[in-house]
């Protein structure tokens, strides 16, 4: 709208001195800086914790890209001497003793990183500024299942690009290892020696498992750097709490589609190196652990809503571990079971973040679940490196 | 009320299980009910004195509800399932025990039905436990759960109206919410209302109203979310699942019965009642066909219920953002899919985001839709799973575009909302999610689809909450504008930036400001005006845009009046200016009753209005300067008098009148249309009177004035003015013309974005309006010249016929 200059002139000389004693609210001045109680809490322990899974995550994927290098020298070695040979079946015919053994420590590498990151994936996923890395390491959907995925190029040694081929963990590093994506099987093959080949029995394509397990090295040194600077507030941890806990209902079908729910007939190409259930206490611990550091504040305010959170928290966390203590034990539940076992963990989440929120909202601080978060400026771009080819022994 | 119950503790110490339950576990055995009596009895003053909160206990309940389910899971596993059955058995009867110790007493006073529902659903539950029976105990489990909740709710409300707030504060933390959503969390009106109690600022009636309203809302979602949940189970064949959630169902609408006799009537709430009993019985039957058919029946009884009383004002507001997000949803569907491939992904998954928010509207509001036209409700809802599936396949837009249509009809005609911009809280929502989406492409690298999100953004903007700010807090809403275009105090807006392709990191920021300062506009609006506010609003609007017409009209006329003209020529202003008034009404009328005007309508109306306006100042302008400094004006003053008007300057004048009036009354209609839906009506017309009155004295004094003025400098100061107005107009409304998106907008960033500037001169940074300026000031110069020339030649002409005259004569 215009306002012209006759209009200002004539207003202000014929009606300035008048209006101006009863003119209306002109304009809202800044909010007002609520109150601060977080010298109370202690967010230095939260920021230990997290940058000491994230340190412990990057040193197991360091380790997981080095077993794929060797893995991948080998295969170029066997390649460059026998050209007409399929490499991985020469491989595991005449090195099988090595080739098991370097497969079982890369797996063992990638426990170790991924649990390490479910540990701190409470924190990561939770928080603007972080949440970036949640979805490039672990959670994010390729572009096949998802016009908003995240954007970046994976591209192989041999050339090959991959556009936004979904998170390092469940969509490359994962399915390569336990070979339930058939492009990313180099040879199906009987590990356990069994005398059959059942699920993840798979010698790994090398060409993808150097490129992801390259980047994935390089992404969670990223995400350590991230961690490292980060300055953790009351708004982080409140929001990460919110945000994460009623996320149950979602790691718990994905469990139920798992192969330790559904076998066979397992729908998830991911989650089969560990149970999802050992994701969802990792993720609670995070979570938990950040709730004990800042409960002063909670008390301060309502000390029956902090017990009432405090012991949301300590159930929910010994619910999950009992289940994963029985999975452990041996327990093959039901997909009703786990349908059920789901429901129950949601409800209980679901109160349990109607609770932090209004903890929240009593301590003063108000979350925003849209706050933009952190992202790169431009797509990353991964390219592979290999090493000179090399004899596996 | 002679008694309290037992009152909550506030101790963060926590008793997993008295003394009874612990041995009972421990030694794997069921204790004789006699010797668990006399432990209790012996206990029973520890227990009391550390008396665990209700909501721990009521917690503990339904924990040992659900290790008695998982006993029965394990027993299908087992070689001896009678062990895992016993256990369970045991585990509900620990559970039975917490009850009697330590809810029974409070329960069974002030919610003596609530007990017997308990113990049978216990006693049922203990039962089934023993028969090895899954189904019937998760039933039970259901049952059993929502009666606890609904005895809480009876003691929060018994409290609450006893003046125990503190009491009614601790009962009410045994208790549920609605699930939290991706954008949204929890909020919890009946804790802050009692809350308020506490501290005196609340009633306890009106407390308890409010504690009631959120309880049944929350409980009715999830009666709803129980109901899915059957359906789920009945698809997988999920027996246990089934029975458990038929259970939930019945003990939530146990909790909302009273309420729903109340607005349903006796008989309605009789037959669902029955119905629950009958679907929980086929569950447990696992008679599914049964079990489809009564949920069917429940979910068209529930159609009309409304759990929470929506004031008229909350009605509107959600009744507008459903229409809103409905139509968003072709709108940006239509250009983000072409020929079942995602051709621009924002706008297809602004569509998605759009049907999504659509759908939690319609939830809140289909009781009333219901209501008005049963069939419609249910039509709705269908419409927006078909336009789920219809997306999420890639459909055509058609096809969207048809099912939109369709649901559009639908909401207007039994919500009465429609597109109108009088809901500012819907825009918001609007807008934030624009704005998000917009962040989005641009992390992803998609500046152009970025762009497209932020005009849309800007364009929810200028329809809503910048018409409503634009008097209430003009400084504020011209910022936001600034910060969605050019920048504002030196800081680049988005515009500028998503042009420049600035990094992810300056967008965001730029962005987070101006949420903050939505936010605080957002604030602002919400807040009401008073009558005096409103009157003072109105009389500032009438006398902003009456003013200058004013001013301009009235220097025209004083100078025909100062010059003698003949009264034809200021008939035709008046005539020109009545017509314009008469069309300003017409447009108030249409735009209350049958139209409405939308943002980039309002900007070419309004565009078009001052390039038309800037052609008539352009040829009265060219006019005045030739008579007054071309020609002998005092011999134009003699020769006009008693001349007739030419057809060509009747045209100009009466032009002049009709556009200068008509360009501020347009303007005047739309923000009296925007002050209406915050002033009250009486206030507002109040201050347009006296702002009318104001005018015309100022129009009266102006042509008085005229008459005693010197008529060269009043020549050269209207001249002036209406140079200046044509040159602000030639901008304004070539910046009109951008902001309804039909001439493109490139920035110079060497000319300042000033308030003064764009508001004076209509200078605004960007090439087409400078072009534009340039143009008109070069256009005019040429004319100007021309007609010196003209007048030199003229003078030259006279000269030299004076000198051949005076050589005739010698």
């Amino acid at each position: 709208m215009k306002k012209h200059p006759i209009a200002l002139l004539a207003s202000s000389l014929t009606l300035g001195i008048c209006l101006a004693a009863c003119a209306p609210q002109i304009a809202p001045t800044a909010a007002t800086a609520s109150g601060e109680p977080a010298a109370e809490a202690d967010l230095g322990a939260v920021k230990v914790y997290a940058a000491d899974q994230a340190a412990r995550m990057k040193a197991a994927t360091a380790a997981l890209r080095a077993g794929a290098e060797k893995y991948q020298a080998a295969i170029a070695r066997i390649k460059l001497e026998y050209p007409d040979q399929n490499p991985y079946e020469y491989l595991w015919s005449h090195h099988s003793d090595a080739a098991r053994a370097l497969l079982d420590q890369m797996r063992a590498d990638w426990l170790e990183s991924h649990t390490h990151y479910e540990l701190n994936e409470g924190i990561i996923a939770g928080i603007p500024s972080l949440a970036y890395y949640d979805g490039w390491l672990d959670a994010g959907p390729p572009a096949s299942e998802d016009p908003e995925a995240i954007q970046w190029t994976l591209i192989l040694a041999d050339g090959a690009r991959l556009e936004s081929p979904g998170n390092f963990f469940h969509n490359l590093t994962e399915p390569a290892l336990y070979g339930t994506v058939e492009k990313y099987v180099g040879l199906p093959v009987d590990l356990n020696g069994d005398g059959s080949v059942g699920v993840s029995e798979a010698l790994p394509e090398a060409e993808i498992l150097l490129a992801s397990t390259q980047g994935l090295d390089m992404a969670a040194a990223q995400a350590l750097e991230a961690v490292n600077v980060w300055e953790p507030t009351l708004d982080d941890a409140f929001m990460a709490m919110v945000t994460m806990i009623p996320t149950m209902n979602e790691y718990f079908e994905q469990w139920k589609l798992s192969a330790f729910v559904s076998g066979n007939d397992f729908e998830q190409t991911g989650f089969i190196a560990a149970s999802r259930l050992l994701d969802v206490t990792g993720i609670l611990k995070g979570l938990d652990l950040t709730y004990d550091n800042i409960r002063p504040v909670v008390g301060n305010v309502d000390v029956g809503l902090d017990a009432q959170i405090d012991s949301g928290f300590t159930d929910l966390v010994t619910y999950v571990n009992d289940l994963y203590t029985k999975e452990r034990a041996g327990t093959v539940f039901s997909p009703e079971e786990a349908d059920a076992f789901g429901t129950e963990a949601q409800d209980s989440a679901s109160a349990l973040a109607a609770l932090v929120a209004q903890a929240a909202a009593k301590a003063g601080i108000s979350l925003d679940l849209e706050a933009e978060g952190w992202s790169p400026d431009t797509p990353p771009i991964i390219e592979a490196s290999p090493l000179a080819p090399a004899a596996i022994e | 009320m002679n008694s309290r119950p037992i009152a909550p503790c506030q101790t963060k110490s926590r008793r997993r299980g008295c003394l009874p339950i612990k041995l009972s576990r421990s030694l794997g055995l069921r204790l004789s009910p006699w010797l668990v009596l006399a432990l209790g009895l012996v206990t029973a003053a520890s227990i009391r004195a550390q008396t665990t909160p209700a909501w721990d206990s009521a917690q503990q309940i339904r924990e040992l509800g659900f290790q008695a389910q998982s006993e029965l899971y394990a027993a299908a596993r087992a070689s001896d399932a009678t062990v895992h059955h016993r256990a369970a058995a045991n585990l509900l009867a620990d559970a039975a025990h917490i009850y009697e110790t330590d809810l029974q007493p409070s329960f069974r006073e002030f919610a003596p039905e609530t007990d017997a529902l308990i113990l049978e659903a216990l006693a049922r539950a203990q039962t089934a436990a023993m028969d090895g029976a899954p189904a019937a105990v998760a039933a039970a489990r259901g049952r059993l759960w929502t009666a606890l909740l609904q005895g809480s709710q009876a003691l929060t409300l018994s409290m609450l109206r006893a003046g125990d707030s503190t009491s009614a504060a601790e009962w009410l933390r045994l208790r549920e919410y609605r699930q939290s959503t991706r954008v949204s969390t929890v909020d919890d009106p009946a804790a802050l209302a009692i809350a308020d109690v506490e501290q005196h600022q609340l009633s306890a009636e009106a407390a308890a109203a409010i504690v009631a309203n959120d309880l049944r809302g929350a409980y009715y979602f999830r009666l709803r979310d129980a109901m899915a949940q059957i359906e789920v189970a009945v698809e997988k064949n999920f027996p246990t699942r089934a029975a458990e959630s038929a259970g939930l169902a019945a003990g939530y609408f146990s909790i909302l019965q009273a309420d729903m006799r109340e607005k349903l009537g006796a008989e309605a709430a009789g037959r669902l009642q029955g119905s629950f009993t009958t679907l929980e019985a086929a569950a447990l039957n696992e008679d599914w066909a049964a079990v489809r058919t009564r949920a069917n029946a429940i979910r068209d009884a529930l159609g009309s219920y409304q759990p929470v009383q929506l004031t008229p004002a909350e009605i509107a507001e959600r009744g507008h953002l459903l229409y809103l997000f409905t139509n968003l949803v072709y709108v940006e569907y239509k250009d983000g899919v072409r020929d079942g491939q995602v051709t621009v992904a924002i706008e297809y998954q602004e569509a998605i985001t759009f049907r999504g928010q659509a759908e939690v509207a319609f939830e809140e509001l289909r009781p009333l839709i219901a209501k008005a036209d049963a069939q419609a409700a249910a039509r709705l809802e269908a419409i927006l799973g078909e336009l789920e599936t219809t997306m999420l396949n890639l459909g055509q837009p058609q096809a969207v575009k048809v099912l939109v249509d369709e649901a559009l009809g639908i909401i207007a005609s039994t919500l009465n909302a429609g597109p109108a911009a009088s809901d500012t809280a819907a825009s918001f929502a609007i807008l934030d999610t624009l704005l998000s989406e917009m962040l989005t492409a641009i992390r992803d690298g998609r500046y152009e689809e970025a762009e497209r999100a932020r005009i849309e953004a800007y364009a929810v903007f200028e329809s809503g909450p910048e018409q409503r700010l634009a008097h209430r807090a003009p400084i504020l809403s011209r910022e936001l504008e600034g910060m969605f275009w050019e920048g504002t105090d030196g800081k680049p807006g988005l515009a500028t930036l998503i042009a420049n392709k600035a990094s992810v990191a300056d967008i965001t920021a730029s962005t987070d400001q101006l949420n903050v300062r939505l936010n605080q506009a957002e604030d602002f609006l919400s807040t009401g005006m008073s009558g005096f506010l409103a009157a003072v609003n109105s009389m500032i609007i009438i006398l902003r845009e009456g003013l200058e017409a004013v001013l301009i009209l009235g220097a025209i006329l004083g100078y025909l009046r100062a010059t003698n003209c003949p009264r034809k020529f200021s008939l035709w202003v008046y005539l020109g200016t009545a017509a314009a008034i008469a069309l300003s009404v017409f447009t108030w009328w249409a735009a209350q009753s049958l139209i409405t005007i939308t943002v980039a309508q309002r900007e070419i109306i309004e565009g078009a209005a001052s390039l038309l306006a800037v052609v008539v100042l352009f040829y009265v302008t060219n006019w005045l300067f030739e008579k007054v400094y071309v020609v002998d004006w005092i011999a134009f003053v003699k020769e006009q008098v008693g001349k007739a008007l030419s057809t060509g300057s009747a045209l100009a004048l009466a032009g002049l009148g009709f556009t200068v009036v008509y360009r501020e009354g347009f303007e005047t209609v739309l923000f009296y249309q925007a002050l209406s839906f915050d002033a009250p009506a009486s206030w507002m017309w109040l201050g347009f009177i006296v702002g009318s009155l104001i005018i015309v004295a100022v129009a009266v004094a102006i042509l008085m004035m005229s008459k005693r003025l010197p008529l060269k400098p009043l020549f050269t100061v209207t001249g002036l003015l209406l140079l200046l107005l044509a040159f602000n107009f030639m901008g304004s409304g070539v910046r009109a013309f951008q902001e309804a998106g039909l001439i493109s907008a490139h920035l110079l960033t060497w000319i300042p974005e000033h308030l003064l500037l764009m508001e004076l001169l209509g200078i605004y940074p960007t090439l087409e309006t400078t072009l534009a300026q340039a143009f008109f000031l070069l256009t005019m110069a040429a004319t100007f010249a021309y007609s010196l020339w003209r007048g030199s030649q003229k003078k030259d002409g006279a000269k030299q016929s004076a000198n051949a005259s005076l050589s005739r004569a010698k």
